[in-house]
């Protein structure tokens, strides 16, 4: 019990708290330091983006859905976190070689920062959703709250994740080439344009092996249908955060000794 | 008897040929095609210190010499922790502060009085411990109205100015410096000196690497010389430092 404790105190660096809180206020006022719109990039960039896929989808090829732009956002808006978090948070040893090669610091520390970063401003597009969703009729309610409850699935899967892949990336830099690839390959995979229901019956067993589909389609049902997403999907995108919690502390408590002599 | 804080025994350290390392696959195949099928085969390995021992007690101030490449700072780096030991084992019994780089962490867009925040969290102090030094920190770096501007427009000495003041007056009891009082005009190099100094009577532990014999004599209680991997010298700063003029001349 208390080893499982001392694993997630160290894995979500609550005894570093000044330190992550630092970091992350470093991060947050750097990134769009000397950027007229600032912050606002963050979201400017995947609302962009969903407007494209809007006119691509509904507007070109005339997608038969209802509430498509509201859709679309509820998609691309986690979809941009997560595939943020994991490339940044893979580059985040390797980026920050001179920081962690001239004092020591507990090594998740790092993708544990830019994963926090990158949820912040990803908690700043639920006003964005609701509003967009709400313009449209669908109605809110308890169930809504469960937007939470999917973005620390994201959360959780991107951070293990990364933790795996920055370890990784300092033995084999070649893996920022092959996970460029694999991100755009993954997003193809997951519904995140297209709805769960649109997949055929006999390959949605596969897509229950994305671990973001369901957290991904739990955000579609809460602001398109505006109803509280099956159990199954709760389950699912739940226990692939778990997986990659596990891995990631397996990950961490292995500590790869001689990983930075290799930086 | 004291225990001492700092216990380092039989220390072996080596690295890998980063040359020889299969790292890239035009690598892999040309080693293939000369018969060499193991792709995890270790490449040529160097040697950077070989069987080092020594323990440092509590109160002391020693000056570690030795040439270019002898291994001074890769010590330094194993005593802190950021590399693990080939052989051997370094025991440490007491909170280190490594100042193997001046402002290693500081960010160039946050201004220097933000970068002191930032700085101290990463070498593992806390709010109040921080906040509880601020003005020793500003009063010590002489920065004036500089320090609410952005570091990038900072001169490397006012970085280091910033960065000494911050690592010195953390209340870390082991302090390990590295070479860093190379920059900074004379008056503020002195200035380090008389504050490391000011340390080491209260008490603290001090580990410093210079290539100044000089600054060892005033300041060291005992001085340790490393030359091609090997410890040569341990004993009074006095002598120490002959003896390493001898060696480098």
């Amino acid at each position: 019990m208390k080893l499982i404790y001392q694993a997630l105190f160290d894995y979500f660096c609550f005894g570093k708290k000044f330190l992550v809180y630092n970091m992350v206020s470093r991060n947050i006022k750097s990134k769009y330091d000397r950027s007229f719109i600032g912050l606002g990039w963050t979201l400017l960039s995947p609302m962009m983006l969903a407007v494209i896929y809007y006119i691509v989808f509904k507007k070109v090829m005339r997608v038969q859905m209802e509430h498509y732009l509201a859709f679309i956002l509820s998609g691309v808006l986690p979809w941009a976190f997560f595939s943020q978090c994991v490339m940044e948070g893979m580059d985040s040893i390797v980026g920050n070689a001179g920081l962690v090669s001239k004092i020591p610091l507990p090594l998740q520390v790092l993708p544990f920062v830019n994963a926090i970063t990158n949820l912040i401003t990803l908690s700043a597009s639920i006003p964005i959703l609701v509003v967009v969703s709400a313009s449209q009729g669908i109605p809110f309610g308890w169930h809504t709250l469960l937007v939470f409850y999917f973005y620390i699935v994201l959360f959780l899967v991107a951070y293990g994740l990364a933790l795996i892949l920055s370890i990784g990336l300092v033995l084999f830099r070649d893996l920022r080439h092959v996970m460029t690839l694999l991100m755009q390959i993954w997003f193809f995979g997951t519904p995140v344009v297209y709805s769960f229901a649109m997949i055929p019956e006999k390959y949605r067993i596969v897509i229950h092996l994305n671990p973001v589909a369901d957290a991904i389609s739990g955000l579609h049902t809460i602001f398109t249908d505006g109803v509280t997403p099956g159990i199954r999907t709760l389950m699912i995108s739940g226990g692939w955060a778990l997986i990659f919690t596990l891995f990631g502390i397996a990950f961490m408590r292995k500590r790869f000794l001689g990983i930075l002599e290799k930086l | 008897m004291t225990e001492p804080v700092i216990e380092v025994k039989n220390l072996t350290k080596s690295f890998d040929h980063w040359l020889d390392q299969p790292h890239s696959l035009k690598n892999l195949l040309t080693r293939v095609s000369k018969g060499n099928w193991n792709p995890f085969a270790v490449g040529k390995q160097f040697t950077v210190l070989k069987d080092v021992s020594f323990d440092i007690f509590p109160g002391e101030f020693v000056g570690i010499m030795g040439r270019n490449g002898a291994g001074k700072s890769t010590l330094l780096k194993l005593i802190s922790g950021i590399y693990s030991p080939t052989n051997g084992t370094i025991e440490t019994r007491s909170v280190i502060a490594p100042l193997i780089e001046l402002g290693a962490g500081f960010h160039p867009d946050l201004s220097g009085y933000e970068n002191i925040f930032l700085n101290a969290a990463i070498l593992g102090f806390g709010k109040k411990a921080t906040e509880a030094i601020i003005p020793e920190i500003l009063d010590f770096g002489e920065l004036g109205e500089q320090i609410h501007k952005p570091v990038r427009n900072y001169s490397s000495g006012m970085m280091a100015r910033l960065g000494f003041s911050v690592a010195i007056n953390l209340a870390a009891p082991i302090l390990l410096v590295d070479e860093i009082l190379a920059v900074g005009d004379a008056g503020f190099q002195a200035k380090c000196l008389a504050k490391i100094d000011e340390m080491h009577r209260t008490g603290r532990t001090i580990v410093l690497i210079t290539h100044d014999p000089g600054a060892i004599q005033r300041h060291c209680s005992r001085c340790i010389v490393i030359d091609h991997c090997e410890k040569v010298y341990d004993g009074n700063a006095q002598d120490g430092a002959e003896y390493y003029k001898k060696l480098v001349m």
